[in-house]
């Protein structure tokens, strides 16, 4: 693809609407009041009561805490993204702007991947916003913060999850309407998220024997889609795991850091093979 | 010859229903042309095919001699919809912003074409307001100003007097006839054929998915009378 100067504008002046845009969606500004708001209380809560809880130091418990409350942010990844991801392309076609913008000399797919990415950069500004905030109160809670290295690297586990999620949501968008591209997405993340349950912890033989109709199909999606769920796993161990080293060990990343390459590369060349094909 | 819009053979078919069939047209550079045609003749299709939102069947579509379904093709192209919308919390000066950066405008250069553009659809005094605020008359003139954003040479308005006010009618008559002036294709889909006639160079009719004629106005005019009659005998026509 041959990017020229000009395109390069046009790219940069829909990620700033494209931010302008989500930085008004309900559903984020939402999720910011509400994140903050319990996060303090969290913080008042243990500053009051922490320091008599089981007899623990209130350093102990205020990490545990808000590990819990972090855990429970990035539980939300695939949600947040799911709408988000729907609901910024759909809106383009509700209020027919897409016709605007698909007319701007630009290829479809820069279109769609510069939504994506504005929307992206939405999501993980939201997670950072969480992250800092937590530890600015953890900070004042233990007068010193453990764990920045584990919550970074969630935060990028995150990421990658949240992309991957935006893919198939805005994806789904161009052909449906908000509700059912999230429903749909939904049950996709649902048929990822039970495929790498079914073959991750069995061997091939084990598998073979057990094998059902349904295992097809999750075969299918083990194979060719990525395993969004152990990266939500490994954030999980991260944020509330006392030794998420061990979690980190169990994974064979000789397999899967090249299946992750594979099979995003795979739904990004599918997904701009369908954007080609596709009547606006 | 050159031409800045050039259709060849193009049919669109969905299954077994054809809504164009080897539709073949060309408008020359500089010229102002329209397309007309009753509702569902498939005006808006070819619009839609010129912009590659949709794609061919079979054929193909060159703007300025470059394939329509590469971006390129659309770098000098403006285009105004039946209705022209954007995100309803930008303003006026927001919409002509975006437009003039994605047209490669910055800083005092940004400001300036932007500038140019209000005065010229006299929409300073509104250039605050949200878009939420607007009647259909209103956006079409937010629209037509981001024709003026940019050096462009092919401009395609789908419908552009509907919903305008007469004085908004007048303001885009001037406007197209500016735009011809300074050696632009203008492209025009109307209904509205008195001011067809006044404003155009060439013509081309569409009658359930075929080009059923395509020439110059003013030969049309010296056999024909007027394009009122012509087209309503055409389309009468079994």
């Amino acid at each position: 693809m041959n990017i020229s100067s000009l395109q390069k504008q046009t790219i940069k002046a829909i990620l700033k609407d494209t931010i302008k845009k989500e930085l008004r969606s309900k559903t984020l500004i939402v999720l910011f009041v509400v994140t903050s708001l319990s996060m303090y209380l969290m913080y008042q809560v243990i500053k009051t009561v922490g320091g008599s809880v089981d007899g623990l130091p209130i350093g102990v418990v205020g990490n545990l805490t808000f590990n819990i409350m972090f855990w429970g942010i990035n539980s939300l990844a695939i949600i947040i993204a799911t709408i988000l991801g729907a609901g910024s392309i759909r809106s383009d076609f509700k209020e027919k702007i897409s016709y605007t913008l698909l007319t701007l000399p630009i290829p479809r797919t820069a279109y769609f991947y510069t939504r994506i990415l504005g929307v992206w950069i939405m999501s993980v500004a939201y997670y950072l916003y969480s992250f800092v905030l937590g530890i600015l109160f953890l900070t004042y809670l233990q007068k010193g913060v453990g764990g920045v290295w584990s919550y970074l690297t969630a935060l990028v586990l995150s990421s990658i999850v949240i992309f991957i999620v935006l893919n198939i949501s805005s994806f789904i968008a161009l052909y449906l309407g908000q509700l059912w591209s999230v429903f749909s997405t939904f049950i996709i993340v649902i048929l990822m998220s039970v495929s790498w349950g079914r073959f991750s912890t069995v061997n091939v033989q084990e598998a073979m024997t057990a094998f059902n109709g349904f295992d097809i199909i999750r075969g299918f999606f083990y194979v060719f889609t990525p395993h969004i769920s152990l990266y939500s796993d490994l954030v999980s161990a991260l944020l509330i795991n006392d030794q998420p080293m061990i979690e980190f060990q169990k994974v064979n990343w000789l397999f899967e850091v090249p299946h992750l390459i594979l099979t995003t590369g795979l739904m990004v060349f599918l997904i701009r093979l369908a954007l080609k094909k596709k009547d606006f | 010859m050159e031409f800045a819009i050039e259709v060849n053979d193009v049919t669109k078919s969905y299954g077994a229903h054809f809504t164009l069939e080897k539709i073949n047209l060309k408008v020359k550079k500089g010229e102002v042309f329209a397309l007309i045609g009753q509702n569902g003749a498939g005006k808006t299709t070819l619009v839609k095919l010129i912009l590659d939102l949709l794609r061919t069947t079979e054929g193909d579509i060159n703007l300025s001699g470059i394939s329509s379904i590469d971006s390129h093709s659309r770098e000098k192209v403006g285009f105004i919809p039946e209705k022209f919308s954007f995100f309803s919390f930008y303003t006026v000066g927001g919409v002509l912003d975006f437009f003039a950066e994605s047209r490669g405008f910055v800083g005092a250069e940004k400001k300036a074409i932007v500038e140019n553009a209000l005065k010229k659809l006299t929409l300073e005094d509104i250039r605050t307001r949200k878009l939420s605020t607007f009647s259909k008359g209103q956006l079409q003139r937010v629209g037509l100003a981001t024709l003026l954003i940019g050096e462009l040479d092919i401009l395609i308005l789908d419908e552009p007097f509907s919903g305008l006010d007469p004085i908004g009618i007048k303001d885009l008559k001037d406007l197209i006839k500016e735009f011809k002036l300074q050696g632009k294709t203008v492209f025009i889909n109307s209904h509205i054929l008195l001011e067809m006639e006044q404003l155009c160079d060439s013509f081309a009719v569409l009658k359930n998915g075929k080009l059923v004629h395509s020439g110059s106005v003013a030969s049309m005019k010296e056999k024909h009378g007027n394009l009122e009659d012509f087209f309503t005998k055409l389309v009468m026509e079994s």
